[in-house]
């Protein structure tokens, strides 16, 4: 058997490598992130926190969709998201020549495209070396695997949180205590001591982020804010809670939504769907050829973890429960379907199948037969984000636009 | 008020004109080729002669298939799905399910007593279980497109054909030659092969009786008898399969108009 292993583990190095690969990219032009002045702060934030996790001096943390960040923020842990940094690659040509890479590595195209292309980053050495790689289980247990693979690769310790799927007491208190016992390890395999005074501050930045994005999302609930829903979704994607800069960012996104909403009439009707699924890139063609016509609400922003905020007397547990409600529970993925289809008042769902995503792809099925039953309409869309050989727009033009007329 | 509808479909371009008792004066059908704006405009010149009125007499043309944006004279476009619904419901207003087997995609729709979609699925991944699918095993049989319902009724059974894509069943086709078997059993095991995946769509839409079949494949009997046999259900196709998308336009383009 093969093993792939990563010999030069110097940031500086990993950093050039990406450098040359993205040479296309324009990441100085902030402009395309958007019109809005969170979406810019946001691309800044994350572009800064991506550049320290290439300093030689930083401690890095690879760490899964949607993992608890608090824990790390006290040891002064950077995470990175790799799966989410590969999406950020997806916007540039750089990810054909990952996806290359995969190819000539014997890696199945089958393969979920996001899982994929994060082996070819990490293949092609670009990804900065991690101290330590945290992942949960959740979405899915294709992040765990990559997680595995990867402290492989780079030959450093994996911690993972079994989050389970049902809400109730043995559940919480199980996470709870993979919690206490996490947080011993990340002391004795990074030599940082546990500051208790810094993950209080971290919890109330998690708060307050959070606070102002929950009355963001009432503003979407109220008015049209496309441009809104969609940093909505994109601040969710980026996991920003517990650090200080998420606040800026929620604060300056609900004044610019309350700004907003007071130039329009709250009973101005567009047609509203429903996003269910991965977001691509907001220049992607389907986003923009739909928000020609529809008004796109996301459901991931709004899902019932998104809303939820930390108890500082019982941080643990609350992190706990919050990271129960993301876990991708069906009677929870439908009750909270049709929450929000019904308070946004929806006239239909898109469902998004990514290619490989064997997750949506059951998820689906059942959305699919929830939503006949509901007498809902509904749209299945298999797409690609990221390798452009497994998608075309003129594939799933007719199907939306079939879908248009119906609604 | 007189109108026109247009299907720009992959492999041929249809029109048909309704008169404002819907009643169909005149169809046409050519090959779409490399030019779906030219095919368009080629296909509206002859029904328009063959129903024997001018441009000027047109009060509006609606389009539909996968060209329909690209008609300049076009004063509405409309998805085939929609247009299918509604030309199978002008013409066989009973109908609530329709299987529309195209060139290049298959669909199947759900529709409610006045001819609106309710529901649709689409097959347009590979062209295994279309009509570009028939055409290649027809050349690879050396038989004619026309010719492969008759063939398919002399089988004495079906030729397994597994393959789900269109380059590698032609290999199977070409395979099963090779070893003697009947042209007629491979035929119909294309047909089976064919139809076991339109089944499959119908299911995800739920099927409700009755049951109408459009598109050009619909003009293949072979494939009507399969359809039924396997859905044990009678299935219906009107005189103009393959215009039903254009039928449907042209009726839009009446509904339009009122």
């Amino acid at each position: 058997m093969i093993r792939y292993k990563i010999t030069d583990k110097d940031r500086e190095t990993q950093y050039q490598n990406m450098l040359r690969a993205t040479d296309n990219y324009n990441a100085e032009n902030i402009n395309q992130v958007g019109n809005l002045k969170a979406s810019k702060i946001r691309s800044l934030v994350n572009a800064y926190i991506i550049m320290e996790t290439y300093k030689n001096k930083s401690k890095v943390a690879y760490a899964g969709e949607q993992f608890p960040n608090e824990i790390l923020f006290p040891f002064d842990i950077r995470p990175l998201n790799i799966e989410s940094m590969a999406a950020f690659f997806a916007r540039s040509d750089a990810i054909e020549k990952f996806l290359k890479v995969t190819e000539e590595n014997n890696l199945a195209r089958d393969i979920c495209t996001n899982i994929r292309s994060s082996f070819g980053i990490a293949l092609a050495n670009c990804y900065p070396t991690p101290d330590i790689i945290m992942v949960n289980n959740h979405p899915c247990d294709c992040l765990a695997k990559l997680a595995y693979i990867m402290a492989d690769f780079y030959d450093k310790p994996y911690l993972a949180l079994d989050v389970p799927n049902y809400l109730n007491d043995d559940s919480i208190s199980y996470l709870v205590k993979q919690f206490k016992s996490i947080m011993k390890d990340i002391e004795r395999l990074t030599n940082i001591k546990y500051n208790e005074e810094k993950f209080t501050k971290v919890i109330d930045y998690s708060n307050q982020a959070k606070e102002y994005f929950i009355n963001t999302v009432k503003l979407t609930e109220k008015y049209r804010l496309p441009e809104i829903s969609r940093e909505l979704y994109e601040i969710f994607a980026t996991n920003p809670w517990g650090l200080k800069e998420a606040v800026d960012i929620c604060k300056t996104l609900y004044e610019e939504a309350f700004e907003l909403s007071k130039k329009l009439d709250s009973n101005e009707k567009w047609k509203k769907v429903l996003w269910v699924g991965q977001l691509p890139n907001h220049t992607f063609e389907i986003i923009e050829y739909l928000e020609k016509h529809v008004e796109i609400i996301y459901w991931g922003a709004l899902m019932d973890s998104n809303m939820y905020l930390l108890d500082k007397e019982e941080p643990f547990k609350s992190l706990a429960i919050r990271s129960i409600l993301y876990m991708w529970n069906t009677d929870r993925f439908k009750k909270s379907i049709t929450d929000v289809y019904n308070r946004f008042k929806m006239d239909g769902i898109i469902i998004i199948n990514a290619w490989g995503c064997r997750n949506l792809q059951g998820l689906s099925q059942m959305l699919r037969v929830f939503a006949t039953e509901n007498n809902i309409k509904y749209l299945t869309i298999d797409a690609d984000y990221m390798d452009r050989n497994n998608y075309a727009f003129s594939h799933v033009k007719n199907r939306i636009d079939a879908f248009l007329e119906i609604i | 008020m007189i109108t026109v509808g247009i299907d720009i479909g992959s492999l041929s371009t249809k029109s048909a004109i309704l008169n404002d008792k819907k009643e169909i004066l005149a169809y046409d059908v050519v090959f779409t080729g490399g030019n779906n704006r030219q095919s368009a405009e080629i296909t509206f010149n002859n029904v328009l002669k063959k129903a024997g009125l001018n441009k000027s007499e047109i009060d509006l043309v609606v389009t539909t298939g996968y060209g329909r944006e690209n008609v300049p004279f076009s004063d509405k476009h409309v998805s085939e799905i929609t247009c299918h619904a509604k030309g199978i419901h002008l013409l066989k207003p009973h109908i609530r399910t329709i299987l529309d087997i195209g060139g290049q995609d298959s669909k199947a729709i759900l529709i409610d007593k006045d001819g609106n979609v309710i529901n649709f699925m689409m097959n347009d991944k590979c062209a295994a279980g279309c009509g570009r699918f028939l055409e290649i095993i027809s050349k690879a049989l050396n038989v004619k497109l026309e010719d492969l319902g008759d063939i398919s009724m002399q089988a004495t059974s079906a030729a397994r054909i597994s393959s789900m894509c269109t380059v590698f069943a032609e290999t199977e086709v070409v395979s099963l030659v090779a070893v003697g078997t009947p042209i007629p059993n491979i035929v119909k095991g294309v047909h089976e092969s064919i139809v076991s995946r339109a089944t499959s769509l119908l299911k995800t839409v739920g099927i409700t009786e009755p049951v109408a079949m459009s598109g050009g494949v619909a003009k293949n009997k072979g494939i009507i008898k399969s359809l039924e046999d396997m859905l044990n259900m009678t299935v219906e196709v009107t005189d103009y399969p393959q215009v039903m998308g254009a039928i449907g336009a042209a009726f839009i383009g009446q509904l339009i108009g009122k």
